[in-house]
């Protein structure tokens, strides 16, 4: 069981994510912007944060940045479009070694459970998925 | 198991990773490993590893439909089989990609 953060604001997405996480037995927190998430990462460090790059005001990519003062050890994953115009932002900050995996939006169930069981359930060895998951 | 027998067939695994972290050089080292595990065995005609990183070319991922990295596909032979998350133990990596050695499979 872990503690997972979760940063976007579109309130059907934290809850796709709060449902499917709290079924796997981890404790979730939402926030629906990068202000709030920054404090809730502050407050209680998570084991695993799933982070929205679009948003408005603070956008994922500064979030990021931030996230690497507070909690530099903490997986993030980027959920984001899989598109140039989305990722290129995401290069500048991997040329400065800010460490972060990528994960396609939309996320199904099977793929949140398998991102979250990877990262807080690891049992050294891969998990098996399908195209798309 | 129900492994591939891979004896002159090309073998051809794609690896997705979003640029140098550290999971993706751990990933890379594992399947560097594999792959030249498996053409000193001699077992196969080639071996051919293709790393994508999805933030520079996002469009390969989409096709291949890869939800988040690092996720590898065993492209060829068929059917696909791909992986997802800690891929850094090649002998792990080998057995869930199905790949292996017909001296293995003749046992």
């Amino acid at each position: 069981m872990g503690q997972v953060l979760i940063i976007d604001d579109d309130s059907g997405v934290r809850d796709t994510f709060w449902l499917t996480l709290e079924a796997c037995g981890h404790n979730v927190t939402t926030a629906a912007g990068g202000a709030e998430g920054l404090a809730a990462a502050s407050k209680n460090t998570p084991d695993l944060i799933f982070l929205d790059l679009k948003m408005p005001g603070m956008n994922g990519v500064e979030i990021l940045q931030k996230l690497q003062d507070i909690c530099p050890q903490v997986p993030v994953y980027v959920v984001t479009g899989f598109y140039e115009e989305f990722l290129g932002p995401l290069r500048d900050l991997q040329a400065k070694g800010v460490p972060f995996e990528v994960a396609r939006k939309p996320l199904g169930f099977n793929e949140i459970r398998a991102i979250s069981e990877a990262v807080l359930a690891p049992r050294g060895k891969p998990i098996s998925v399908t195209a798309g998951a | 198991m129900n492994a591939v027998t891979t004896a002159n067939r090309r073998i051809v695994l794609r690896l997705f990773v979003a640029g140098a972290t550290a999971s993706a050089e751990k990933a890379k080292s594992a399947l560097d490993t594999i792959c030249a595990d498996l053409r000193s065995s001699d077992i196969t005609s080639s071996v051919e590893l293709q790393v994508v990183d999805v933030l520079a070319d996002p469009d390969t991922a989409l096709m291949d439909q890869v939800f988040a990295t690092p996720t590898v596909i065993r492209v060829s032979p068929g059917p696909s089989r791909r992986l997802f998350g800690d891929l850094s133990s090649p002998e792990m990596v080998m057995i869930g990609l199905q790949l292996a050695p017909e001296a293995t499979l003749a046992r």
